[in-house]
């Protein structure tokens, strides 16, 4: 029966493959760019393995610890997707009202539903991690079984978030007041939050910068050694691999043990309290919106407050009466999204990851700041390194909020098709519409990280500048490739922000600022060594450089919008 | 804008439309007189939706042309868009949104001034007994009342031709009542042509002044009902009688027009396609 459910799922994949509709060469396209991201990872890690083992006596502790750290940064990212996942194929998905209703024993639906869940939320690791681990043992020339032990640990690695998440979300559908299902999310971003802040501030990667930091060679080995929880399967995955790496094979049967036990238990437990439960967290996720949680009390009283102060419908037809401008359709657009995005509590939780990122990056900036000092950085090491993380941020910003905006249209989306609106304007309304929080954002975090080490005011002017143009450029991008790969079908933003299309755009975002960086970079040194009052001259080589990477992102950015259009017609 | 002197509001000349092998609408030819009800029938899969869907833009089609109002959409869709309304038959609308709210977006979408946009908002609101409801979020509608919205929406704009696919679906008889009185009025007084397609064949015998018939993508009869009666070789009957016999064949034939729909592989792929 699982199988059963699965397969008919796998068909479905297979079908959506086939039906041609985001265009014949949407999977080469995908496939190329994952090869490509592939064997950059592979070859960068490989490199930065390398140049640990360089690092005497201390190599082979680096290594383990860059094994850990990169566990627990796919810990941090599957316990985020698998809330967003579970989520939805447990409660939200549109077959569950078929599937309710079947003689399907409910093991086996909640099994189906929890292995969908764990592929959905953790392809990205297979994808996008393997070649980590892979790169780091061919640096060290692992044994072949290395390669082996590390597929086999995987899986178990993986099923434990989503066991957990399996059953956060099972407690929340069941506690809270009959509801929206999604008023959920507000909860789950900021458990969310919480993961996310406390992964990245157990890593301290700003000690592993700077090795000089360390007072003795005894408290850098200690603090290598240490691991970072033993509570945490990053360890026990570390425990497993590493002797393996150095051709120990010696097995940690303790470490073993708790990696394939835990995710087993955490299954079974979930199993046992679905059976009860279940049922009624369906139930409550399906009834309309009229429940009383604080978060539909305070929805509500906004669209009261904002209906009733022009008192009657009478007084509401009266303004628009007199109203003497025709309104543009793209204002109309861009009025009708704020309204629809500052009622749907779902969304509010992109906010308050918003509000992660800010405190995240500030805080680790200072950190980098302390720690790298001049010895692996520099200043300007320093400044570029901030532009180029700022320029990630503002991509992953357009990822959750410009990408999804195309797909968020949904079943609603013939409206659009069929009014006398081009779909240049209406993608262009989505970018003008969207585009506000990424630019008030990035300009937040550049200006914030840049006065905090009390950069000169022509860097941070020309910082400004260029994380603006970065910030239009991939938000036009986001469009663009979110009208690419629409999901029209999916209602959730968060899934439709981890989407294959998502992750297109991702990869793709990231290679236009570093390309912008490269070009940019010799003109920014020159200008700022000029406001240092230090000797420079700017030829026009590095100008045309300069101008050539300020235009890359915004070509791309309208490249990528036209595309959007055309992939949008085509599609009809 | 110049009134156009024009035989027909719609037309359409060798239209065609395939998913892959599969052909949905087969170089079909249809000229919708401007002014009256024009009723779709056909099978499920025939290809009405989809000829509908290509009229509103919703589709693109594969060759052939469609005029709306003397204009080709593929040239100006803008224009044949800005005179055309659509009622899908599922409706699928803005949740977050409340009905006053929409039909405003849908205002500012055509164009409207605001001084017109609010004396049809107030018109509409009231002939779909929608008033009390117009600050309410769509989301708490039912199914009858998302439809009524959908109808005050499209016909908000004033436009010359509403296009119209399963009008009566999820409406109460109230609604059906309302509906029908709405299209008699709509044509009859305001000169608007409306393009109907339904299963509902009480309602388009009721409705209709003109039918074609589609079976396997083309047109197989056209007319008013006596005309039809005539094409099947019937004196009397219901639309009802009409229609099956107009659409009655073999297995065999079924199974001949089925393969050149898919361009002449014998029932390789018999369910492969979703649209009608």
């Amino acid at each position: 029966m699982v199988w059963r459910l699965l397969f008919v799922k796998l068909q479905a994949l297979r079908g959506s493959f086939r039906s041609g509709q985001g265009g014949r060469h949407r999977i080469p396209a995908f496939l190329v760019l994952s090869a490509f991201f592939w064997y950059q990872l592979f070859y960068w890690s490989r490199w930065l393995a390398s140049q640990a083992l360089l690092i005497e006596p201390v190599g082979e502790l680096l290594i383990q610890k860059l094994i850990s750290i990169t566990f627990l940064v796919f810990l941090g990212l599957l316990s985020f997707s698998n809330i967003v996942t579970t989520f939805s194929t447990f409660y939200l998905a549109d077959e569950l009202e078929f599937l309710t209703v079947q003689p399907i024993p409910k093991d086996k639906l909640f099994t189906a539903r929890f292995l969908e869940a764990l592929g959905q939320s953790s392809w990205v690791l297979f994808v996008f991690g393997v070649p980590i681990f892979f790169g780091i043992g061919n640096a060290v020339h692992a044994p072949w079984f290395y390669y082996l032990s590390l597929i086999g640990i995987l899986f178990p690695f993986v099923a434990i978030p989503t066991a957990v998440a399996a059953m956060l979300s099972l407690g929340l559908t069941n506690i809270l007041a009959a509801d929206r299902a999604k008023n959920a999310f507000v909860v789950l971003g900021i458990a969310s939050f919480a993961i996310l802040f406390i992964v990245i501030r157990a890593m301290r990667p700003e000690q592993l910068l700077n090795p000089d930091s360390f007072e003795s060679v005894g408290e850098m080995i200690s603090l290598l050694s240490a691991p970072t929880s033993i509570w945490l399967p990053n360890d026990w995955c570390v425990k497993i691999v590493t002797p393996l790496m150095w051709n120990d094979l010696k097995p940690n049967y303790n470490a073993m043990g708790l990696l394939f036990l835990t995710p087993l238990s955490l299954y079974i437990i979930a199993v046992w309290l679905h059976r009860p439960y279940y049922s009624r967290g369906y139930s409550k996720a399906q009834e309309g919106r009229h429940g009383m949680s604080a978060v539909t009390q305070v929805s509500d009283w906004m669209l009261k407050r904002k209906t009733t102060r022009q008192a009657s419908l009478d007084n509401r037809l009266k303004v628009l009466s007199e109203e003497t401008k025709v309104v543009s359709n793209l204002r109309q657009l861009i009025r009708k999204d704020r309204a629809i995005f500052v009622r749907d509590p779902s969304q509010w939780s992109q906010l308050l990851i918003v509000i992660a990122i800010l405190v995240i990056y500030l805080v680790n900036y200072k950190y980098f700041e302390i720690a790298a000092d001049e010895r692996l950085f520099g200043d300007a090491g320093l400044y570029f390194f901030n532009l180029v993380a700022c320029g990630f941020v503002v991509v992953a910003l357009g990822g959750r909020f410009l990408f999804p905006a195309v797909s968020l249209e949904g079943r609603s989306f013939w409206l659009i098709m069929q009014a006398p609106v081009t779909l240049r304007s209406f993608l262009f309304g989505k970018l003008l519409g969207g585009i506000l929080p990424t630019v008030i954002v990035g300009q937040l975090l550049i200006w914030a990280s840049n006065l905090l080490v009390y950069q000169n005011m022509v860097l941070c002017l020309i910082a400004s500048f260029i994380v603006l143009i970065i910030s239009i450029g991939t938000g036009g991008m986001a469009v663009g490739i979110g009208a690419i790969y629409p999901q029209f079908h999916n209602a959730n933003s968060a899934k439709i922000a981890s989407s294959f299309g998502a992750v297109i755009y991702m990869i793709l975002g990231m290679l236009v600022i570093l390309v912008m960086i490269v070009f940019t970079f010799r003109l920014t040194l020159n200008l700022g060594q000029a406001a240092d009052g230090e000797s420079y001259k700017i030829s026009m080589k590095y100008l045309f450089f300069g101008i050539g990477g300020v235009l890359v992102p915004l070509i791309a950015g309208y490249v990528f919008m036209l595309t959007g259009v055309s992939s949008l017609r085509k599609r009809f | 804008m110049t009134e156009k002197n024009i035989e027909s509001i719609v037309s359409l000349k060798k239209l065609r439309k395939e998913y892959g092998k599969f052909t949905a609408v087969d170089e079909m030819n249809l000229e919708v007189p401007p002014g009256k009800v024009f009723g779709v029938l056909g099978p499920n899969g025939a290809g009405k939706t989809t000829t509908l869907k290509m009229i509103t833009g919703l589709l693109h089609p594969t060759s052939g042309t469609i005029t709306i109002d003397g204009v080709d959409t593929a040239k100006d869709p803008t224009y044949t868009k800005s005179i055309t309304g659509f009622i899908p038959d599922r409706p699928y609308v803005y949740d977050k949104l409340t009905a006053f709210e929409y039909l405003r977006f849908i205002g500012g979408l055509y164009h409207m001034s605001g001084k017109l946009a609010a004396s049809r908002i107030r018109e509409l609101l009231e002939l779909f007994e929608l008033s009390e409801w117009a600050d309410g979020l769509i989301e708490s509608f039912s199914h009858g009342m998302k439809q009524r919205v959908v109808f005050a929406g499209a016909l908000l704009p004033q436009p010359k031709l509403l296009v119209v696919d399963e009008p009566m679906v999820g409406l109460d008889p109230k609604g059906h009542h309302l509906v029908k009185e709405l299209f008699r009025t709509l044509t009859q007084e305001e000169g608007m042509t409306i393009l109907l397609s339904t299963h509902t064949l009480e309602v388009a015998e009721e409705v209709c002044d003109e039918i074609a018939i589609v079976n396997h993508g083309k047109i197989v009869a056209q007319g008013n009902l006596n005309e039809l009666r005539l094409s099947s070789g019937q004196d009397e009957g219901s639309l009802e009688q009409v229609f099956l016999k107009i659409t009655s064949e073999s297995k065999q034939e079924r199974d001949e027009a089925v393969a050149n729909r898919f361009g002449g592989a014998a029932k390789s792929e018999p369910n492969s396609w979703s649209g009608e």
